[in-house]
C-alpha cells in the first residue's frame, strides 16, 4: 500500500517558491464550536435519535423530527398528559421507522443490515476500539470529540481506516494522523483523511484538504502554514518558516514509520480521483431506495396500466392463449407475406368512436446462403380500428412488407431467406412470434 | 415394452391433427424445486425473462407428473453495477451493493405481475418411478407432449422419452440503429438471442423479447462510456 501512495507522490510534490500574498484565516466553518451532547453517546432511543445518527440524518428529515420534538417540548411545559403527547410520540416513532426502512439495503429480511453496521461502529467508539491498537496506541475517541468529533464523524462514515497512522510532534508541526481508505475491487487509494491539532492542542479535526487542493506551490505553503506550532495569522505563501517546516516534514517521519512526505502529499489531495472531495465523503450516505437510482438499472417490458372501464375504455381478448400472445398465422405464400389475425383476439383501446389496435412490426431477412447479401430488417407501426359495438371475429391481413410502388418487397434481392417475425400490441405488449426457416424471393 | 413405444411413435405432431386434450393441472402441486426460468442472459448485468417451467405433481398419484410451458409478456432487467456508485462518488456508502437489493425486488414484483398473465403453450404428461439402481426418478411408459403453434392449435406427440419438445435460442442479426426516418439495418456479424424457439414435429412455438429492448441498454452504455 506503502508503494502505492510513493507512486502517487511522485510528480505531486513540488518544492516550493517564496511568494506571498493576504490569506484571509480560517474559515467560518473550521471556527464552528463542535457540537456537544450529554449523554455523549447517547442510547438507541428515539429521543436521542438526532443526536445519536447525528450525521446520517438528511436536513429535511432533522426538520420534520425537530418539528415534533419541539411540539413535545412544549407541551412538556404544560405539563401535558401521556396521552395527550401519544399522537406526538407515535409521529416521531413513525418518522424515524420511515428513516430506517429506507436505508435498509435489503428490504426482504427482517434485519437491516445498514443500522448494524452504523450501531456497531457507535459502538466501537463508545470502546475506543482503537486504544489498545499497536499502530495507534492510546489513540482515544474519548479524548477527540466523543461520538460528534471529526474522528468519530469519519469512522462513522467510513469504517475503520486501511491505514491509520499517527504523527507526534512533527518538527515545528502541530500534531497529525492520517486515515487511507484503499479500495478493496482495485486496491487503489480511495480516500486520505488528514487529521490534525489546529493551534497545537486539544481533539484531532479533520484538515481541510478541499481549501488547499490546488496545485500550486503557494497553496502547499499556505496548507503548511496551517498546520505549524507558530503559524502565520493573515498571511498566504511560502514564508521561509513555512518552506522550513515543509523541508523537515519531508526528511521527517511518522510513528509507525509513515513517510513524511505522505502527510506533505495529503495537505493538498483527498484522493487519487480528483473528482473526489473531502466535503462529499462527509456528507450523508444516501438511502439505499435512492442509491438505487444513481446506478443504471432498470426492470422494463411491463405493459402501460390500463385506464377506464374495460369493455368500455378498452377491450382485452380473451382466448385460451391470450394472456400474452397474439395468435395469429402468417401467410408466406410467395410473394406475399402477411399476419392473419382475427379481430376478436387483438386487445383495443377506445379513440373517439372507434376502438385502436397499435401493433409494431419487424421482419427480419438473414439470407441463408453466403454471396454478400445483407441481413434486411422491415419496421412499421400499425394501427387498425373497429367501430365501437363491432365484436365480429373477422380475419384481418396484415402487410409485413410493403409491396406497393416503390416499396420494400423490391429492395430483397432473389434468394433463400430465413425470416424472423415480431408483431407487438403496444397497448398491452403481448405479442405474435414465429421464424420461417425457409423463405424464397424469386 | 419397447414394441409399444414404437406404436406409440406413430401418432402425429401435425397441429390440428386429432389428438387427446392438453392435461390440466388444476389442484396439482407443484414439485419443489423443478421451476425453471425461461431466461436470456446478454451479459452478467442484463436478462431478459420470457416464461416459465414447473413440474406438477398429482396429489392422488405421485408419480403422476406433468411438465407446463408457461410464457408471459417478456420482462427486461438490468441489475446495477456493484461499483458504480463507488467510483462515481466521493459520498460515503455503508452497505456496498445495497441498490441490488432493490433491483432485485423491483424485478420480483414485475415478474410477480407479469406471472399472473402467464399462458401455458407447452405440456408433458409422464410418470415416474424410482430406479432402483441409483435412487433417481425414472420415466415409465410414453410420455405424452402437447405444444401450441402460432396459431393457437394444439400439437400433440408420444413416444418413450421426455425430449419430443425440441428447445434451442433464437437469435437475430442484430439492428443498427440509424437516424430517425432512415431504414434501420442489420449488422451480419454481430447476431443476438432474442429469444426460444420450441418444436414439436412440424409445429412451432416461439417465445421472445423485443430486441430494440436490449439495443437500447447497448446504446446507453456507449454513452457512458463517453
Amino acid at each position: 500500500m506503502q508503494n502505492k501512495l510513493a507512486g502517487l507522490l511522485v510528480g505531486s510534490f513540488v518544492f516550493v517558491g517564496t511568494a506571498m500574498s493576504v490569506y484571509a484565516g480560517p474559515s467560518k466553518q473550521d471556527t464552528k464550536k463542535q457540537k456537544v451532547s450529554v449523554p455523549d453517546i447517547p442510547p438507541d432511543m428515539p429521543e436521542y435519535f438526532l443526536q445519536r445518527y447525528d450525521y446520517f440524518i438528511f436536513k429535511k428529515e432533522r426538520k420534520a423530527i425537530e418539528l415534533v420534538e419541539k411540539q413535545l417540548k412544549e407541551l412538556d411545559k404544560k405539563n401535558a398528559t401521556d396521552e395527550v403527547k401519544a399522537p406526538l410520540l407515535a409521529e416521531r416513532e413513525r418518522l424515524i421507522a420511515e428513516f430506517w426502512t429506507k436505508r435498509d439495503p435489503e428490504p426482504s429480511t427482517v434485519q437491516n443490515e445498514f443500522k448494524e453496521v452504523v450501531d456497531e461502529r457507535i459502538d466501537d467508539i463508545a470502546g475506543d476500539v482503537f486504544f489498545k491498537s499497536v499502530e495507534s496506541a492510546g489513540l482515544s475517541f474519548t479524548n477527540n470529540g466523543g461520538l460528534h468529533g471529526d474522528m468519530a464523524k469519519v469512522y462513522l462514515l467510513h469504517g475503520a481506516p486501511t491505514l491509520r497512522s499517527v504523527w507526534d510532534n512533527p518538527p515545528s508541526a502541530v500534531d497529525l494522523m492520517l486515515w487511507v481508505y484503499m479500495d478493496k475491487d482495485t486496491g487503489n487509494l480511495r480516500y486520505a483523511f488528514l487529521f490534525y491539532k489546529q493551534g497545537g492542542g486539544g481533539a484531532f479535526k479533520l484538515f481541510p484538504q478541499d481549501r488547499f487542493a490546488m496545485e500550486s506551490q503557494e497553496y502547499l505553503c499556505m496548507a503548511v502554514n496551517e498546520i505549524m506550532v507558530v503559524h502565520a495569522v493573515a498571511v498566504v505563501g511560502c514564508t521561509q518558516e513555512a518552506m522550513n517546516v515543509l523541508r523537515q516534514l519531508y526528511m521527517g517521519q511518522a510513528n509507525d514509520g509513515t513517510p513524511g512526505y505522505y502527510y506533505i502529499w495529503a495537505l493538498q489531495h483527498f484522493s487519487a480521483n480528483m473528482n473526489f472531495h473531502q466535503g462529499e465523503a462527509l456528507l450523508p450516505p444516501l438511502p439505499a431506495s435512492e442509491e438505487v437510482k444513481r446506478a443504471p438499472s432498470r426492470v422494463a417490458g411491463q405493459a402501460p396500466e390500463l385506464t377506464g372501464v374495460a369493455g368500455t375504455d378498452y377491450v382485452l381478448s380473451s382466448c385460451d392463449a391470450c394472456k400474452s400472445m397474439i395468435p395469429g398465422e402468417i401467410d408466406a405464400r410467395v410473394p406475399d407475406l402477411k399476419l392473419v389475425v382475427h379481430r376478436n383476439l387483438l386487445d383495443l383501446v377506445k379513440h373517439g368512436d372507434t376502438f385502436e389496435a397499435t401493433l409494431s412490426t419487424r421482419v427480419v431477412f438473414e439470407p441463408n446462403e453466403s454471396g454478400g447479401k445483407q441481413p434486411l430488417v422491415f419496421e412499421h407501426t400499425i394501427r387498425l380500428t373497429s367501430q365501437v359495438g363491432d365484436v365480429s371475429d373477422s380475419e384481418i391481413s396484415i402487410s409485413l412488407v410493403y409491396r406497393e410502388g416503390d416499396g420494400e418487397y423490391k429492395n430483397i434481392p432473389a434468394g433463400t431467406y430465413r425470416v424472423s417475425i415480431y408483431v407487438k400490441n403496444t397497448l398491452t405488449n403481448k405479442y405474435f412470434a414465429t421464424t420461417i426457416d425457409e423463405w424464397v424471393k424469386e | 415394452m419397447q414394441c409399444m413405444f414404437a406404436l406409440a411413435l406413430i401418432l402425429s405432431a401435425d397441429p390440428g391433427a386429432t389428438s387427446p386434450s392438453h392435461p390440466t393441472v388444476d389442484g396439482w402441486m407443484v414439485v419443489s424445486g423443478k421451476q425453471r426460468q425461461l431466461e436470456l442472459r446478454a451479459d452478467d448485468y442484463r436478462k431478459a425473462l420470457v416464461g416459465l417451467v414447473v413440474q406438477y405433481q398429482n396429489p392422488q398419484d405421485s408419480s403422476d407428473r406433468v411438465l407446463v410451458f408457461y410464457r408471459h409478456i417478456a420482462l427486461l432487467s438490468e441489475r446495477p453495477r456493484e461499483n458504480q456508485l463507488s467510483q462515481d462518488s466521493a459520498r460515503p456508502v455503508i452497505v456496498v451493493g445495497a441498490g441490488i437489493a432493490y433491483h432485485v425486488k423491483n424485478e420480483q414484483d414485475a415478474l410477480d405481475r407479469a406471472e399472473k398473465s402467464m399462458d401455458p403453450f407447452a405440456y408433458v404428461h409422464y410418470h415416474v418411478e424410482i430406479d432402483p439402481h441409483n435412487g433417481q426418478e425414472m420415466l415409465v411408459g410414453s410420455a405424452e407432449s402437447w405444444l401450441l403453434d402460432g396459431g393457437g392449435l394444439w400439437a400433440y406427440d408420444s413416444r418413450a422419452s421426455l425430449g419430443a419438445i425440441k428447445e434451442a435460442p433464437l437469435s437475430e442479426p442484430i439492428k443498427v440503429l440509424v437516424k430517425k426516418g432512415q431504414v434501420p439495418r442489420c449488422n451480419p456479424k454481430h447476431p443476438i438471442i432474442v429469444g426460444f424457439t420450441f418444436k414439436l414435429g412440424g409445429a412451432s412455438h416461439v417465445v421472445r423479447v423485443d430486441q430494440d429492448d436490449l439495443v437500447v441498454v447497448v446504446t446507453k452504455e456507449k454513452s457512458h462510456a463517453k
